[in-house]
């Protein structure tokens, strides 16, 4: 059965997608590992990032299902039709890569129009976890890059999750991002007191690892102490800034096979993964 | 007599007695039509270029042979893989496409995990064809298909299209009735 983890802020721009990204390749390419990977959000830029703008497009031009389809797949059911159907999960599932070793990336893509979700988002939280329990042992990981909103979204990211990992971006307006979170998470711990779902670690990411600005260091002394204080763990590594990153966003490439992205970089990222995968207990 | 001349004298006999006499007057024939020594050494540098260009002729004609070797295998049993792989390894090697030795290798990891080329440019194209020579037609056609349109020009046009798309729903390359 997948371990699910959610990346989750309801700061936007902190760096959660990228993660999401080069996670779910690290795990699968370095770890070897079968990796779903889920956008929840309906920017997609998750999907973006792993299909690339054209076959992103052609996707969603072809009709093609995305994570829309999972949420209202028992919306407003046409006469014509008749009663609402199960949605296939290979419908649903995309192929990103599969490696003659079993370790694979899918991907369930994301688009625009779940933000509609958000408008009538009654008894739809549960239908991820739901979908997702269906498809879980075909997997080691499921990684949900969340939305940054406070919405039916992060109740259907909590839902389905089993941990929980907060990017933050050490600046002052993004720390205040993970208050929020807590407060969010605290009130869904007490509503469900029957699921488990553990804050496995706050990212800090996009850090200098050079002449740090007063501004990080602060904010990220701000997020340490917060941390403490809930019993929150914080990564040692912290996921270090590097141009490399949107030009892999560019590419579809992660970070460790983005042309000249430099080897220390790689090895920074790696230091990130490694701790998250043992946050996780798959290491 | 100074010893100089002697020593002319001693050469020429040795030249003499060394060569034919037509291989002599060949010779001279030569330095008659080309002058002094400075345009005999042109001369002969253009010998040895026009040795270079032959040998480099050689080469590029080894490495279509090595091409072949390495597609070769497939023409009789899969003519469809044949066709598309010596098209798709044709405009690797002209350059057309993934240009740089670090696209090919990019790629090439993107489809394998052990995929390792040496440092060369010939060497990654051949691991690279033995790479997708495994895989199905319609998953090479894919991947063909992926890297002919993922040049940085089209890229900014798939940027345009997937923009317009979001926006009105529709794109310039949607089909119309």
């Amino acid at each position: 059965m997948a371990t699910t983890v959610s990346l989750i802020n309801m700061k936007g721009g902190v760096g959660k997608t990228t993660l999401a990204f080069n996670l779910s390749w690290y795990c699968a390419w370095r770890a070897n590992m079968k990796v779903l990977a889920v956008d929840l959000d309906p920017q997609a830029n998750l999907s973006q990032y792993f299909m690339g703008a054209k076959k992103y497009r052609t996707y969603l031009e072809d009709d093609n299902n995305t994570v829309v389809e999972i949420f209202e797949q028992f919306s407003a059911p046409k006469s014509k039709k008749g009663s609402p159907t199960l949605l296939s999960p290979r419908s649903v599932i995309h192929t990103l890569h599969e490696w003659n070793d079993g370790s694979l990336i899918h991907l369930i893509p994301s688009r625009l129009e779940l933000a509609w979700t958000l408008k009538n988002p009654t008894e739809k939280a549960q239908l991820l976890p739901q979908f997702l329990a269906k498809i879980s042992d075909s997997y080691d990981l499921i990684v949900i890059d969340c939305a940054p909103t406070e919405s039916i979204l992060t109740a259907a990211a909590y839902r389905s999750s089993r941990y929980i990992f907060v990017p933050v971006k050490p600046e002052f307006l993004a720390t205040i991002g993970l208050p929020l979170l807590a407060r969010s998470l605290e009130e869904f711990r007490l509503m469900h007191q029957n699921q488990t779902i553990e804050m496995a670690g706050i990212i800090l990411n996009d850090y200098r690892r050079t002449k740090t600005p007063p501004e990080q260091l602060a904010s990220s002394r701000d997020v340490k102490r917060l941390a403490q204080e809930y019993n929150w763990p914080v990564l040692n590594n912290p996921a270090y800034h590097s141009d490399s990153y949107p030009t892999g966003s560019r590419g579809g490439t992660p970070i460790f096979l983005t042309k000249y992205a430099k080897d220390y970089v790689k090895g920074e990222f790696s230091g990130v993964a490694e701790e998250f995968l043992k946050s996780v207990n798959l290491k | 007599m100074n010893s100089k001349v002697v020593q002319i004298a001693l050469r020429i006999c040795l030249i003499k007695e060394e060569f034919s006499e037509n291989e002599i007057l060949e010779a001279i024939k030569l330095l008659e039509d080309h002058g002094s020594a400075s345009i005999l050494l042109d001369y002969l540098a253009g010998r040895k270029a026009a040795s270079k260009t032959r040998r480099s002729k050689h080469k590029s004609k080894s490495t279509i042979e090595q091409r072949s070797r390495v597609i070769i295998s497939l023409q009789d049993e899969e003519p469809e893989k044949f066709e598309l792989l010596s098209e798709f390894d044709s405009m690797i090697r002209q350059g057309k496409i993934l240009s740089e030795l670090d696209d090919i290798k990019r790629l090439g990891e993107q489809l394998s995990k052990d995929f390792a080329p040496k440092n060369s440019r010939r060497d990654a194209i051949d691991k690279l064809i033995d790479l997708l020579a495994k895989r199905q037609v319609d998953e090479i056609r894919t991947i063909i298909r992926t890297v002919s349109s993922s040049d940085s020009k089209n890229k900014d046009n798939d940027y345009q299209e997937l923009a317009r798309f979001i926006i009105t729903g529709r794109s310039s390359q949607a089909k119309t009735i």
